[in-house]
């Protein structure tokens, strides 16, 4: 019995966590496509590996993408909100690369967005990084 | 002495036989034998397993998150079959090292998952899911060290401005809240050890718990000590003075208790605290020289003082015979 138990409280924390993989990737999967401007990130992270960190810029978003024609940033990653960050997470080698791009950006007439699974009422999850309409890693030097 | 030469000794003596002695040569020849098999794996799996992880490490970014995903969860069930495999077969050491494993495991598996699915939830959201998470293999583990770790990082799960405001409390003045901090965090220790006796046998984390607050005291002595017993005797005389008095205080009271408990190695290292912070208490310096004179004059007698309470009660210590049976 006690040995029941113990295999219990031991598979638990394994199913959670497998359960909550599979209900994100169905997420991920099955909502909305939204493409969102971004703007000012800072790619380090101590915890993760490294990461952009973003805001979106809702003034260049455009709002008629969502059913109801009308932007939900409620729905959307906010910096005001206490202990939430917009991250979209990048491969080590190429932070630094995508750092010197996003500073030129306004230089180069680059346009930095972000691609979010949508499911209207849920928080949205970032997908894709796109500059000027092309993945990320198709600009890079 | 060589195991022969004992043998041989023992044979002589008539202690064994030398169907006896050849038995004991066989068994001790094929231990031999499987120590350096044992060791020999051993060795070659570290270095495998090392090798793995770094060419692992070498292609991160090259591997789909499909397969980091299934990777961290193969690692993570294999893991957590090994603690409920070593706690069945009633091995402790191992089940320590699982459990820990385990443990960090967790913690690896859900930042994957931020970093694959990009989640935005902060430090707290973390370190919260991975307490919760890892409950089962902290509950199970009997280190101190590893409850101790798991309770800071529970602990990690307040907000740091008021961590911020604790700080500025503690910087701005002393004062009679200073003082009832120190004993509630004395008495949360105390509380922690008596709840251990009665908890003993399912966990340590009431024992974590009451190490973990007696050594923020320690840490909130030092600083009291620190900040307001070495500066500013000119300006601050009485707060300076409350607080030296506060500092010397709790290490004569750990001291007293050590000497109740019969604990010698606790005694010895208040006193050592207590002498320490004398030391530096006159090295400070007092804000002019007639002031630096006397603190000087009075630090030295309280060392000479000290030290010869110290021998004393070293003496009576010695004597008891509780120490003589340790």
């Amino acid at each position: 019995m006690k040995n029941k138990i113990l295999a219990v409280c031991f598979a638990l924390p394994f199913c959670i966590l497998v359960g909550w993989t599979l209900l994100l990737s169905w997420q991920q999967q099955h909502g909305q496509e939204i493409t969102v401007a971004v703007t000012g990130y800072d790619p380090r992270d101590l915890l993760s590996g490294h990461y952009i960190q973003y805001q979106i810029d809702w003034d260049h978003t455009d709002c008629s993408q969502f059913a109801t024609h009308q932007c939900a940033p409620q729905d959307f990653c906010q910096e005001k909100r206490w202990g939430r960050q917009c991250r979209f997470y990048i491969p080590e080698r190429h932070a630094r690369a995508l750092d010197n791009l996003f500073r030129q950006r306004n230089n180069e007439d680059m346009k930095f967005e972000i691609v979010y699974s949508y499911t209207p009422g849920r928080q949205a999850m970032a997908k894709r990084l796109l500059i000027n309409g092309r993945d990320w890693w198709e600009s890079l030097p | 002495m060589s195991l022969q030469t004992r043998l041989t000794r023992w044979k002589e003596l008539n202690f064994i036989t030398q169907a006896q002695c050849e038995q004991i040569l066989t068994f001790e020849r094929q231990r031999a034998g499987q120590t350096f098999w044992r060791t020999a794996f051993i060795i070659a799996g570290s270095l495998i397993g090392l090798g793995v992880c770094l060419l692992v490490a070498a292609n991160w970014h090259a591997l789909g998150n499909v397969f980091k995903l299934t990777g961290a969860f193969a690692l993570l069930g294999s893991a957590f079959a090994a603690t409920y495999g070593s706690i069945t077969h009633q091995r402790k050491g191992l089940t320590e090292l699982f459990a820990i494993l385990s443990f960090l495991l967790i913690g690896a598996t859900i930042g994957l998952i931020g970093q694959v699915f990009n989640l935005e939830g902060g430090w707290q959201s973390f370190a919260l899911a991975w307490a919760l998470l890892g409950l089962p293999f902290v509950a199970v583990s009997r280190s101190v060290f590893f409850n101790m770790g798991w309770l800071c990082l529970l602990g990690s799960l307040v907000d740091g401005r008021w961590w911020e405001r604790v700080l500025d409390f503690l910087w701005d003045t002393f004062d009679a809240n200073t003082i009832t901090l120190l004993i509630v965090l004395c008495l949360l220790s105390y509380a922690g050890k008596q709840l251990h006796k009665t908890t003993r046998p399912y966990t340590v984390v009431s024992l974590a718990f009451s190490k973990l607050t007696l050594w923020l005291a320690y840490v909130f002595v030092w600083f009291i000590g620190m900040r307001w017993g070495t500066h500013g005797w000119t300006s601050h005389f009485g707060m300076c003075l409350a607080a030296t008095v506060c500092t010397l205080a709790f290490f004569a009271g750990r001291m007293y208790w050590a000497l109740r408990t019969q604990n010698l190695s606790s005694f010895k290292r208040n006193a050592f605290c207590a002498e320490i912070f004398i030391f530096i208490l006159f090295i400070s310096g007092c804000g002019n020289l007639l002031l630096s004179g006397l603190g000087f004059i009075a630090g030295g007698l309280a060392v000479l003082g000290m030290i010869y309470v110290f021998k004393r009660t070293a003496r009576y210590i010695k004597t008891m015979e509780a120490f003589h049976e340790k």
